[in-house]
């Protein structure tokens, strides 16, 4: 990968939660780079520590409990014109920290640089303010606009999410919204300062079929249109393969499996990949198969397993994965797994190439 | 194959408030509106249809939680709607119910063995040694470790609080069970447990299912027949295979379509029928056919005549003016 | 890129070959639980420890129950004996608290009036839980008509002031022989339940519609199972807090309509009396007036404290 063509690199972040019970250790570890102009999805369960990962580096982690222990969140010195701020030299040069980043700085990276889109739009649109009055809050908050421009502004993102009548819109509540015209009111509030990232949670699952479609789509227009990097969370496969360009697998906290959309789709290189392909039932498929499920529950993250952390419940566990973790080796170009399986001495198994 | 499960002409409308906060103003919000289908023996059926469509208030009617409002529901030659309360209480037994949120549908303050348990308690089957046993052959016939009868739900995860669940339905040797989206809450690497296990449960007991979800690869795959609802109607019912490669009513068709696919060389180039707009108010549904408002083939006749859902042959039955 | 290619071990030791034999765990097996063993109310308990108020007011009623019970057993003295040669004593070892005007030990006394208050607090709280959490749960569970009457009838009762209804009542049982205690009892039962059928049908209301209730009723259980074993165990948080809190109110209310001598008099010695006859003196023996009022305010605080502590530890919004 160009080094140049980098917009943010997770380094070893690593996020607990301090419980009654415990440490949960929701993030461990985990390094993740998202190129410029392109599209990440990241894949996992509940629990897998996607969402976590993404308020770690929005720095939007509830404590206590949550505790960030470890880690660097480097972005873009460029686009965020903090010179002082930024790496001089070394790996991460012309990047700045955002984890290192007083309060108030990391305000103005929020909205303006990273935007977000949440699950739900109802739960983070204000009920009591107009969509107009929260669409330019932003804009005027960052600076970037008066309030006529920022107003103007909203109107053309409001019509470029495909709202109907934008200019009386503005000055609808959320409740005179529909889910779906509700997400894209998000989805442009998320784009009114053009941030150089956006990271969208979920952004369908409270929605239904149709409109999920509709979302979809108007995802993959945008993404033409506008040269935002995107970041989609999802605990669906089939969300993703038709927008991301790289795929990230996440279980437990962990990266399990990082590739190409193609390559993550067609050559799997992780046990648990091939076991979430298989355990959902395709639409397009002609005959009806008995599906194949993975076995067993997601580990317990208070006292989570020794070793790999999918071993209890992977069909290729070897004594070896029981022991220790594997690291997460180059498999392909691009194309990185954290399996013991492409180890030269593992006994060979379909799928699953060798790496020395 | 025979008939277990009759409804016909099934309307279920709820009083709603439509005024302002201050103002009584009451509507009728018609859930369901005149669905009539049947269910054979050892059948699964799915009932499939997005948020509003009526799909849930049609299952909770059939196990009684709901009056109709008009209709029938002829469940092995015995009319439910014209049941007393106590005469309805037996039937249940043998049609039971499978709920949507695992974390929501068990009684935290009991125990797993007491809520398995209390369908046997309530109808005061044998005794408290043989209740426990069956509790315990419950248990492992769901994959659960039969010691854990003495824990409380909330210490088991969300696919295991479903087996819970199913472990309910299955104390009192129900003949039918209407799942209500039992998959929707759970895990995808969790989802194809619970979907295996109510194949072989319907292999080895014999049951019929109702299976009302909106996933429509997984209504595909684990249904024999799929009834499509929008807004309270029936859209389209079919084979489940067929219906995959043949669907005749556009919204059956925009349905699938919006279906995405786990494969990025489809999905990229995948061209999508995307429906305009939202769905219209069940308070106040549109004239005529109902899924006018969002139908790319709409014409000036659906807004007038409601369309008739017509037998195509073979069991396969559509509601819409231009399919023949 | 910080990607490894190369593979790394552990001490550096390349794994021997039977490491690298496939062995899966087998399928099919039950599946097990994971994490201890912990209940609701075990939690409560833990997040109620660590909350020292709460803790101290706990401590503070067992040992007020405890006085209550033992303290006028083991005393040498009687609320009720008067000794005309030691009025006002002020407090000495042989009189703690000192004696009242008629010589009387205000030790015992007071401890005495303890049992008035508990005895109070006991019955605002059966009342409460066998009027107010029934009341509110059935009409909350049959809703419609049933509702609406039932708590229209509890409004009409929250219009009438507690200290009318003493009035009335001591008017009406004026010479019958009823003890004033009695009227004490009557009237906090009848206003003491409202708030709490208030709220455990806020309750009931929001868990009915539960999946829990409608699988219950699935499973063919009949009305009164439903709602006494599904909905009002769901709803005993709220009821605890609402109880703990009301106990209190309850208490004062007594030491009040005896205070200004609507409630028990003498020779029977509640709070309210100890006080209200401590008043007259208060110029010349403060402490006549002192320990009952502090015994008050103890018990205030001590039952205030549990309830806040309970609240915080019960209430499902708040738990992490």
């Amino acid at each position: 990968m160009n080094e140049d063509n980098v917009l943010m690199r997770i380094q070893g972040l690593t996020t607990n939660f301090h419980t009654y019970a415990g440490v949960v250790h929701a993030v461990d570890d985990l390094s993740l780079t998202v190129p410029k102009d392109s599209v990440v999805g990241i894949v996992g369960e509940s629990g897998s520590g996607k969402s976590v990962t993404m308020m770690s580096v929005m720095r939007l982690i509830p404590s206590p409990p949550g505790r960030i222990e470890g880690g660097n969140v480097w972005f873009d010195g460029a686009a965020l014109g903090m010179p002082d701020r930024t790496e001089k030299e070394g790996p991460n040069k012309g990047m700045v920290d955002l984890l290192g980043l007083p309060a108030d700085a990391m305000m103005k990276v929020r909205g303006r640089h990273i935007g977000m889109i949440f699950q739900d739009p109802m739960v983070s649109l204000n009920p009591v303010l107009t969509i107009g009055l929260q669409m330019t809050e932003s804009m005027v908050v960052h600076g970037l606009a008066t309030k006529e421009e920022a107003w103007k502004r909203a109107v053309d993102m409001l019509a470029l999410v495909g709202i109907p009548n934008p200019e009386e819109r503005m000055r609808d509540y959320p409740h005179q919204y529909s889910g779906g015209m509700r997400q894209r009111v998000m989805i442009a509030m998320a784009l009114s300062c053009s941030p150089e990232l956006v990271i969208a949670d979920e952004p369908t699952t409270s929605l239904d079929v149709t409109v999920q479609a509709q979302i979809l789509e108007l995802m993959k227009e945008l993404k033409a249109k506008l040269k935002s990097s995107i970041i989609i969370i999802s605990h669906d496969l089939s969300i993703v393969a038709g927008m991301a360009d790289k795929v990230v697998v996440m279980y437990a906290g962990r990266v399990l499996e990082e590739a190409d959309v193609y390559d993550l789709y067609e050559k799997p290189g992780h046990p648990y990949t091939m076991g979430l392909m298989k355990s959902v039932p395709r639409l397009d498929a002609e005959n009806r198969e008995r599906l194949v499920p993975i076995e067993g529950s997601p580990p317990d993250l208070l006292s989570p397993p020794a070793g790999c952390k999918f071993a209890p419940r992977c069909k290729y566990a070897m004594n070896i994965c029981r022991e220790q973790e594997p690291p997460l080796v180059m498999v392909g170009e691009g194309h990185r797994a954290r399996c013991f399986l492409h180890h030269p001495a593992a006994p060979a198994v379909i799928g699953f190439v060798k790496v020395d | 194959m025979d008939t277990i499960l009759k409804v016909e002409h099934l309307k279920k409308y709820f009083a709603v408030n439509v005024g302002g906060p201050f103002t009584r103003q009451m509507a009728s919000l018609k859930a369901v509106d005149d669905v009539s289908f049947d269910v054979g023996r050892g059948e699964t059926v799915g009932l499939v249809g997005e948020t509003g469509c009526g799909k849930t208030t049609v299952g909770r009617t059939i196990v009684g939680l709901y009056k109709p409002t008009a209709g029938a529901i002829t469940y092995c030659d015995q009319n439910l709607c014209v049941l007393t309360n106590e005469a309805m209480r037996k039937v249940r037994s043998k049609l039971q119910m499978i709920f949507q949120d695992p974390y929501a549908s068990l009684n935290p303050r009991m125990t797993v063995g007491n809520i398995i348990g209390e369908p046997m308690d309530i109808f005061s089957i044998g005794t408290l040694a043989e209740r426990r046993e069956r509790v315990q052959e419950l248990l492992r016939t769901v994959g659960l470790n039969p010691e854990h009868a003495n824990r409380f739900p909330h210490e088991f995860s969300g696919g295991q609080r479903q087996r819970i669940g199913i472990a309910r339905a299955l104390a009192m040797n129900p003949e039918f069970i209407i799942a209500d989206e039992p998959i929707s809450a759970l895990d995808v690497s969790i989802q194809a447990q619970i979907v295996n296990m109510l194949e072989d449960l319907q292999q080895n007991l014999g049951l019929t299912y109702l299976f009302i979800a909106h996933d429509l690869a997984m209504v595909k795959h684990i249904s024999d027949r799929v009834i499509v609802l929008y807004l309270g109607k029936v859209v389209e019912v079919d084979e489940s295979k067929d219906i995959y490669r043949h669907p005749l009513h556009p919204y059956t068709k925009a349905l699938l379509s919006a279906v995405p696919i786990p494969d990025p060389r489809i999905e990229m180039q995948r061209q999508r029928i995307v429906l305009k707009g939202d769905l219209p108010s069940p308070v106040n549904p549109p004239s005529g056919c109902h899924f006018r408002t969002r139908c790319p083939i709409a014409q000036p006749i659906c807004a007038e005549q409601q369309p008739e859902l017509r037998d195509m042959g073979s069991g396969h039955m559509v509601s819409c003016h231009f399919v023949s | 890129m910080a990607a490894q290619t190369a593979w790394e071990f552990k001490e550096g030791a390349l794994p021997e070959g039977g490491k690298f034999e496939l062995s899966p765990q087998g399928s099919g097996e039950l599946q097990q639980i994971a994490g201890r063993p912990t209940t609701y109310w075990s939690d409560a308990i833990r997040r109620i420890r660590r909350n020292r108020l709460a803790v101290v007011g706990f401590w503070i009623i067992i040992a007020l129950l405890f006085v209550a019970v033992v303290g006028p057993m083991v005393s040498p003295y009687s609320y009720e004996d008067q000794d005309l040669e030691n009025t006002f004593q002020s407090p000495t070892l042989r009189h703690p608290f000192g004696t009242d005007q008629l010589g009387r030990d205000q030790m015992t006394r007071v401890m005495y009036g303890s049992r008035i208050s508990l005895a109070v607090g006991i019955v605002c709280a059966a009342l409460n839980f066998l009027i107010g959490v029934t009341y509110g749960g059935i009409a909350a569970y049959f809703g419609g008509r049933v509702d609406d009457i039932m708590m229209r009838i509890v409004d009409i009762l929250y219009g009438i002031p507690t200290l009318i209804i003493v009035i009335l009542l001591t008017v009406l049982f004026k010479d019958k022989g009823v003890s004033p205690l009695v009227n004490v009892f009557i009237a906090i039962g009848l206003t003491y339940w409202l708030p709490m059928a208030r709220i455990v049908r806020g309750e009931i209301l929001s868990l009915k519609e539960r999946e829990f209730a409608l699988a219950a009723k699935t499973i063919g259980a009949p009305n009164n199972r439903i709602l006494f074993r599904h909905l009002i165990p769901n709803a005993m948080g709220p009821i605890i807090v609402t109880v703990t809190l009301e106990i209190p109110s309850a208490i004062f209310t007594e030491a009040f309509l005896s205070y200004i001598g609507l409630g028990v008099s003498a020779p029977v010695a509640s709070w309210g009396v100890l006080a209200s006859d401590g008043t007259e003196a208060i110029r010349s023996f403060p402490y006549l007036v002192l320990f009952p009022a502090l015994a008050i305010s103890l018990t205030m605080f001590a039952f205030n404290f549990l309830g806040d502590g309970l609240r915080d530890a019960l209430d499902p919004r708040l738990r992490q």
